[in-house]
C-alpha cells in the first residue's frame, strides 16, 4: 500500500514537474498563469512526497490537521484513515481484474465498434467474471445493446463507431 | 408591463388541448436525457428543434422549455444513484447525494432533490421577471474582474470540500487547474502541453474526465470491493424515505430562498457557468448551516443547496438571453436559435413585440417543475432501488453507458480514451485519499479563471481588481470564505 502510494504520488509529482518545466518554453502572457499556478502544484506535490517518504513530516501534518479539526469535531481524519485500512485490504488481483476487463471494453470498441464490443463485454463479464447463468448473461446483454441502438443511433442518430476493422 | 390578460391566455393554451400533452412530454423526454450520462437538455433541444417546425412560436417554446427545465432535476438522479453528474453543473450534487444513498438513503436524496428543483426554478423565475430592471443594470457592470473573481470564488471551494486531508485536496485542485491549461492558449493561441497530440489542441475534454474521475473510478471500486452502492445494513428506500425528503427541503426553506437567489443571481451572469451555480450554493450552505461537519457525508441540505440553485439559475439565463441575446450556456445558445428559427427576435423588443412567448417560456418552465416533481417524487423510491443491485450486475452497465456517452458528446473515441484514463486515475485518487471533485473544479474554473485574469491585465492594471465596487465585494467574499470558518473554530475554543 505505502508502496503503491509512493508510485502514485510520485507519478503526479513528475506530471507537475514536467508540465511546470515545458512552461518556460512558451511566450511571456502564455506562461504567466501556468508558471503561478504550477509553482503551487510543485509545492503541494514535493510536501505530499516528502510526507510519503518520511514518516516524520506524516506526522507534523496529521498533528496539524488533527488540530484543524478538532474544534468542529470533524471525523474527516477518521474517514481518512478507515479508508486507508481499506485500501490495505484491497484485493490486487480482483483490482488488475477489473482494469483489465475495462480495457477489454474500450480496445474492443476501437477495433470492433460499439455495436460489437458492448454485448461481447457484456455477455463475457457476466458469465465469466460475475458467474451469472445463460440466460441472465444473454438477455442482459441484449437488453442493453437493444437500448443503446434504440437511443443513442436510432433515436438521436448518433453515428456510432463502427471499428477500425469494418 | 405585465398583460395578466394574455398570461392568463397563454396559461390556458398551455392546461389545454395540446399545451398539456407538450408540457407532460417534454417534462418526461427532458428527464430521461438529463438522467442518462452524456446526454443534457442541450442534447434534448437539439433533437427537438426539428420537429418544432411546423408549431407556432408558443407552442415550440413550450415543449422546448418543458424539456429543457426538467432535465436540470433529470441530471441529479445519477448523481445520486451512480456518482455520476450528467451535466457539470449537476457535480456538486454528488458531495452528499451519493453519500446518502451509500447510507441507504437515496429516496430521501432523490425526494429533497425534486422539491428542491422545483422550489429553485419556481424562485428563480420569480427572481428574474421581479428583479429585470435592477439585474439589466447590474449585468452591464460585469466585466474580467468580476468574472476572475467569480471563478477564484468557485475554486475557494476545493479548500472547503471534505474528501481527503487539506494537503490532497488543494495539490488535486492545482493540479485540475494545471490539466486546464492544455491546447489552446486562450487569448495568444499558443499550443501548451498537447505533446503534438492534435486531439489536445481543444484541452481536455471535461464530460469525459469526469464521467471517468466520478463514475468509472467509483463503480471500479464498487466491483473490487464487490458492494452494492448502498450499504448492506442501511434502510430499504419507501416512499415514507421520499417525503422525508420532501419534508427536509420544507424545513430547510431559508437554505432554498438562499441558494435559489445566488443561483439566479449566478446564471444570469453570461459565461460565469452553472458549475459555479451549484458548487457556491454548496458552500454558502456549509458556511451558514449548523453542524456544518455532517456536509460530505450525507446531509440532506447538501443535496437541497446545490440543486435549488441549479434550477434557479436557469430563471436567471433567460433573462441576458432574452433581454440582450447573450446566451448564458451553450443551453440558452441552442435555445437562442430555436427563437430565430421560429421569428423571433430576441432583445428589448422581445417584452413587447412577442411577449405571448415570453410568457409561454416563463408558464413552460414552472410547468415542467411541476410535472418533473410529481413524476419524480412518485418513481424515487423505485430508482432508489438501482442503489442496491448487486454490483455485478450493475458496474458493467454504467461502464457502457459512460463510454457510449462520452463519445456521443462529439463522436470522438478519444473522448472513450480519456474517460478510461480519468477513470483508474479516479480510481487511484479515491484510493489513496485525493479530492476528485477538487480536481474537477480545477479543470472547470482554470480556463475561465486564467482567460479573465489576462483579459482583465490587458484592459488595466492589477489594481482595476480592488477599485471595482463588485470586483471588490466578491474579492472580500472570497477572503471571508477561507478565514471565516477559521475564526468561527478559534472563537468557539475562546482564544479570541
Amino acid at each position: 500500500m505505502k508502496t503503491e502510494e509512493k508510485v502514485f504520488t510520485f507519478f503526479l509529482l513528475f506530471i507537475v514537474v514536467l508540465m511546470v518545466a515545458l512552461t518556460f518554453g512558451y511566450r511571456p502572457g502564455a506562461r504567466l498563469v501556468p508558471i503561478l499556478v504550477g509553482v503551487c502544484a510543485l509545492i503541494l506535490m514535493v510536501s505530499l512526497c516528502l510526507m510519503v517518504l518520511f514518516q516524520r513530516f506524516a506526522s507534523l501534518y496529521q498533528r496539524w490537521e488533527e488540530k484543524r479539526h478538532m474544534y468542529s469535531k470533524d471525523t474527516e481524519s477518521e474517514d481518512l484513515n478507515e479508508r486507508m485500512r481499506e485500501a490495505e485490504r484491497t484485493d490486487r488481483k480482483k483490482e488488475r481484474s477489473v482494469v483489465t476487463w475495462l480495457l477489454f471494453l474500450v480496445a474492443g470498441t476501437y477495433v470492433f465498434g460499439f455495436f460489437i464490443a458492448i454485448p461481447l463485454f457484456l455477455f463475457l463479464f457476466l458469465k465469466l467474471w460475475a458467474h451469472e447463468t445463460w440466460v441472465l448473461s444473454l438477455s442482459m446483454s441484449g437488453v442493453v445493446w437493444g437500448a443503446v441502438f434504440f437511443i443513442f443511433a436510432y433515436i438521436l442518430g448518433i453515428p456510432l463507431h463502427q471499428g477500425i476493422v469494418f | 408591463m405585465f398583460d395578466l390578460k394574455l398570461f392568463v391566455s397563454m396559461l390556458a393554451n398551455m392546461v389545454g388541448w395540446p399545451g398539456i400533452l407538450l408540457l407532460i412530454s417534454g417534462t418526461i423526454i427532458g428527464m430521461i436525457f438529463g438522467a442518462i450520462p452524456g446526454l443534457s437538455g442541450t442534447t434534448a433541444i437539439v433533437v427537438l428543434i426539428p420537429m418544432t417546425f411546423g408549431m407556432d412560436p408558443g407552442t415550440a417554446m413550450l415543449w422546448l422549455a418543458a424539456t429543457y427545465g426538467a432535465a436540470t432535476y433529470g441530471g441529479a438522479i445519477p448523481c445520486i444513484l451512480i456518482n455520476t453528474p450528467g451535466e457539470p453543473p449537476n457535480a456538486a450534487t454528488i458531495l452528499d447525494g451519493y453519500p446518502m444513498a451509500q447510507k441507504g438513503k437515496a429516496g430521501m436524496a432523490l425526494g429533497s432533490a425534486a422539491t428542491a428543483s422545483t422550489l429553485g426554478g419556481f424562485i428563480g423565475l420569480l427572481v428574474t421577471l421581479l428583479m429585470i430592471p435592477v439585474l439589466t443594470r447590474f449585468l452591464m457592470a460585469f466585466s474580467y474582474q468580476e468574472f476572475f473573481m467569480m471563478a477564484l470564488l468557485g475554486l475557494c471551494i476545493i479548500a472547503i470540500v471534505g474528501e481527503g486531508t487539506l494537503i490532497k485536496g488543494l495539490a488535486s485542485g492545482f493540479f485540475g487547474i494545471m490539466l486546464s491549461f492544455v491546447g489552446y492558449d486562450p487569448i495568444t493561441s499558443v499550443l501548451r502541453y498537447t505533446f503534438g497530440i492534435q486531439y489536445l489542441w481543444d484541452g481536455i475534454p471535461v464530460v469525459p474526465a469526469l464521467f471517468g474521475l466520478l463514475a468509472i473510478g467509483e463503480v471500479m471500486d464498487l466491483l473490487v470491493k464487490e458492494r452494492a452502492v448502498a450499504e448492506a445494513q442501511s434502510a430499504r428506500a419507501s416512499r415514507r424515505q421520499v417525503w422525508a425528503g420532501v419534508r427536509a427541503t420544507f424545513k430547510n426553506m431559508p437554505l432554498v430562498l438562499r441558494s435559489s437567489a445566488l443561483g439566479t443571481f449566478i446564471g444570469a451572469i453570461p459565461g460565469v457557468g452553472g458549475t459555479v451555480a451549484g458548487f457556491l450554493s454548496y458552500m454558502q450552505a456549509k458556511q451558514t448551516c449548523k453542524n456544518s461537519e455532517n456536509f460530505g457525508k450525507g446531509d440532506v441540505r447538501g443535496v437541497i443547496a446545490p440543486e435549488a440553485a441549479n434550477d434557479a439559475k436557469e430563471g436567471g439565463a433567460l433573462l441576458p438571453t432574452l433581454a440582450f441575446g447573450i446566451p448564458g450556456s451553450s443551453a440558452m445558445a441552442v435555445f437562442l436559435g430555436a427563437l430565430t428559427l421560429h421569428g423571433i427576435d430576441v432583445g428589448q423588443d422581445i417584452f413587447v413585440a412577442n411577449l405571448d412567448v415570453v410568457y409561454m417560456l416563463i408558464l413552460a418552465a414552472l410547468g415542467c417543475h411541476m410535472v418533473a416533481a410529481v413524476i419524480g417524487l412518485s418513481v424515487a423510491d423505485k430508482m432508489a432501488i438501482l442503489t442496491r443491485i448487486r454490483p455485478t450486475l450493475i458496474t458493467p452497465v454504467i461502464f457502457v453507458v459512460c463510454l457510449i456517452g462520452s463519445f456521443a458528446l462529439r463522436n470522438n473515441m478519444g473522448d472513450v480514451f480519456v474517460t478510461f484514463l480519468f477513470g483508474l486515475l479516479g480510481y487511484e485518487m479515491r484510493k489513496f485519499g485525493f479530492s476528485r471533485i477538487a480536481l474537477i473544479l480545477g479543470l472547470l474554473l482554470g480556463t475561465m479563471a486564467e482567460r479573465s485574469f489576462r483579459q482583465a491585465l490587458m484592459t488595466s492594471t492589477i489594481w482595476r481588481f480592488f477599485t471595482r465596487p463588485i470586483s471588490l465585494v466578491l474579492f472580500l467574499a472570497i477572503l471571508a470564505v477561507l478565514i471565516l470558518p477559521y475564526v468561527r473554530a478559534y472563537r468557539k475554543r475562546g482564544d479570541i
